[in-house]
C-alpha cells in the first residue's frame, strides 16, 4: 500500500469532521519513515488505518456527545423565561394545582436536576474524553430525554387546563424531544466509537 | 514483546521519554526502539492518539515546528505531565516488584 492509499483509508474510516492535524502528523510520520526504510514498510509498521482511525475518533464522538447533551440542558434554561412571560397566569389557587399536572410538573423538575448532576460530572471529565465522560454524557441525555417527553404531554394538558394558553406551546416541547433525539444519536454513535 | 503488552503502559513510556526532552512521533518511536533495545516494536501509529489523549488531559503541550524542509509536530512535557509520571513510576515499581515476588516464589 502506497502512503496516498494509507491516508485515503485513513481519511474514510475517520469519516466527516475535522481530522487536519492527525492526517499532517500521520503523513509526516509516514514520509521520514519511508525514507528509511521504503513505503511499504513504513506503511507496515505504522498499523491498521481502520483502527487508528477509531482511536482518534472515539474521543472526538465522546466530547461531541457532551455538546449535545449541553444543548439539549439549554434547551429547557432558554425554555424558562419564554414560559413564564407568555403563559397566562393559572386559574387555581396557589398549592390547589391539579394533581395530574403537579407531578408531572414536579418530574419534569427532578429530571432536569438529575440531568443537570451528570452533565456537571461530564464537566470534570470533559478534557479526558474518556469512559467516564460518556457514561455521565449518556445519563444525562436519557433524564432530559425524559423530562422532554413528559414536558410535550404537561404542555397539551397544560393548554386543555389553562385558558388562553397559546397553542404553539405544545410545539415547543417537540422542539425540545427533537433536541434529545439529535442527542441521544451522538451519545450512541460515540458509544459505538468507543466500542 | 506483545503490542497489546506494550500500549498498556505507552503513555507512562511517552511521558518518560518526553521528560528526557521534547520530539515528534517519528523520533519518540525511535527513542524508545532504541532505548529498548527493539522490545517495543508495536504500530507506529498508536503513539498519535495516545500523545492526543496526553495533550488534552494537560500533561504536553505541542506546536508545530517552523524552518524545516518537513513540517512536525513537536510535544513537550508540562509540569502536570512531570508530576502524572512521579505518580505513574511509583505505580509501576510497586507493581514490578509485586509480580517479581509472585513469579519468583
Amino acid at each position: 500500500m502506497t502512503i496516498e492509499e494509507y491516508l485515503a483509508r485513513l481519511r474514510r474510516s475517520l469519516g466527516p469532521g475535522l481530522h487536519r492535524r492527525a492526517l499532517a502528523e500521520v503523513e509526516a510520520h509516514l514520509r521520514e519513515s519511508a525514507a528509511e526504510v521504503g513505503e511499504d514498510e513504513a506503511v507496515r509498521r505504522f498499523g491498521s488505518p481502520e483502527e487508528l482511525a477509531r482511536e482518534l475518533r472515539g474521543p472526538r464522538a465522546t466530547r461531541l456527545a457532551a455538546v449535545g447533551a449541553f444543548v439539549l440542558l439549554l434547551s429547557f434554561v432558554a425554555l424558562y423565561p419564554v414560559a413564564e412571560n407568555t403563559l397566562p397566569p393559572a386559574p387555581w389557587p396557589a398549592g390547589e394545582q391539579p394533581s395530574q399536572l403537579a407531578w408531572k410538573q414536579d418530574l419534569v423538575t427532578a429530571l432536569l436536576l438529575f440531568a443537570a448532576g451528570a452533565a456537571a460530572v461530564g464537566t470534570a471529565r470533559l478534557r479526558r474524553a474518556n469512559g467516564s465522560l460518556l457514561a455521565a454524557t449518556a445519563v444525562a441525555v436519557v433524564a432530559g430525554s425524559a423530562a422532554a417527553i413528559v414536558g410535550v404531554v404537561l404542555s397539551f394538558e397544560w393548554a386543555d387546563a389553562v385558558p388562553g394558553t397559546p397553542g404553539w406551546l405544545p410545539y415547543v416541547g417537540f422542539a425540545n424531544v427533537a433536541v434529545a433525539a439529535v442527542a441521544a444519536a451522538l451519545v450512541l454513535r460515540a458509544a459505538r466509537a468507543a466500542s | 514483546m506483545r503490542s497489546d503488552s506494550v500500549k498498556g503502559y505507552l503513555e507512562l513510556l511517552l511521558l518518560a521519554e518526553l521528560d528526557r526532552g521534547p520530539g515528534h512521533g517519528y523520533a519518540l518511536i525511535e527513542r524508545l526502539r532504541d532505548r529498548s533495545a527493539g522490545t517495543f516494536a508495536f504500530p507506529e501509529g498508536t503513539i498519535y492518539p495516545a500523545l492526543h489523549r496526553l495533550e488534552r488531559g494537560g500533561m504536553l503541550t505541542s506546536e508545530w515546528s517552523t524552518g524545516k524542509a518537513r513540517r512536525r509536530r513537536i510535544y513537550s512535557i508540562r509540569r502536570h505531565g512531570r508530576a502524572v509520571l512521579q505518580d505513574h513510576l511509583r505505580e509501576w515499581r510497586l507493581f514490578a516488584r509485586a509480580v517479581e515476588r509472585v513469579v519468583a516464589a
